[in-house]
């Protein structure tokens, strides 16, 4: 059994204070610093991705959790924020990551409350079993939003 | 009467269980046959039965709880209790605990090192 993967970007300068990320999962876009640190909008930054890394890991980690929980997921959303230190010696980093996902499931009334602990145990997987959460040094924050809506319901966002 | 249930190391290595299937009180086993199953968040694992006996008890609580198996395998994560039919004759093709552990312990260092 493989116990390690890799994975790879490639940068490249393009001048000013631009550069250009080829992914090794196939999109390339440009990139630069923040507006705030002699950066430019409207492209990635490095804090972004680093937010987004962690962001879009927990999500896609709890989708195979809710289908190994069998939950039956009607939507997933989550605003992600990191909070960055300066240090006295202008040093710079991450001491926080807060994501608040808020998630939509369907159950029956009377599951309701097998429901929702399977619903938590499956969030509390998606960040035990997440590779980027579990690879970072900043603390880790989930403030989970839930709603469980009848499964005779009918979703506004399917009609 | 054998209580039954998963190692500690075997909990372990495959995760957190979201749902525990166990055969019903009243089923026979034969060695290897399927004492149950169970799907974790990142496998799904049949239980084969190392002895030979019929099922006396299940462990209702694993219904609404299967996390116990990995928070107390030894303890409230019991699976079932087995009558064994041929008890000695079936202990003797089985490892004891001090060389169930130290196999584990090699399975695990290897896995390490690789």
């Amino acid at each position: 059994m493989p116990r390690t993967a890799t994975y790879n970007t490639t940068v490249r300068w393009k001048g000013e204070h631009y550069g250009h990320i080829r992914m090794g999962n196939g999109p390339e876009m440009d990139f630069s610093a923040p507006p705030d640190a002699q950066g430019h909008g409207g492209v990635l930054t490095p804090e972004d991705a680093f937010v987004a890394a962690v962001n879009t890991c927990v999500m896609l980690m709890f989708i195979w959790s809710a289908e190994r929980f069998k939950l039956d997921l009607v939507s997933y959303e989550c605003f992600g924020e990191g909070t960055k230190l300066i240090e006295l010696d202008r040093t710079e980093l991450f001491t926080q990551v807060v994501l608040r996902p808020r998630i939509v499931v369907r159950s029956d009334e009377t599951e309701r409350d097998a429901i929702l602990k399977r619903l938590q145990r499956a969030i509390d997987s998606a960040v035990k079993y997440s590779l980027v959460a579990n690879s970072i040094k900043s603390e880790l924050i989930l403030e989970s939003q839930i709603e469980i809506y009848p499964s005779a319901a009918k979703i506004a966002s399917q009609e | 009467m054998l209580r039954m249930g998963m190692s500690d190391f075997s909990q372990q290595r495959n995760g957190d269980i979201a749902f525990a299937t166990l055969a019903p009180a009243g089923t026979l086993l034969e060695v290897g046959d399927e004492i149950g199953s169970i799907e974790t968040v990142k496998v799904n694992m049949s239980l084969p039965s190392p002895v030979k006996g019929i099922i006396v008890e299940v462990n209702s609580q694993l219904q609404e709880s299967p996390e116990l198996i990995n928070q107390e395998p030894y303890g409230k994560g019991w699976l079932v209790v087995l009558k064994p039919e041929n008890l000695a004759q079936d202990l003797g093709r089985l490892l004891a605990a001090e060389a169930y552990c130290n196999l584990a312990k090699q399975q695990a260092e290897a896995e390490m090192k690789s």
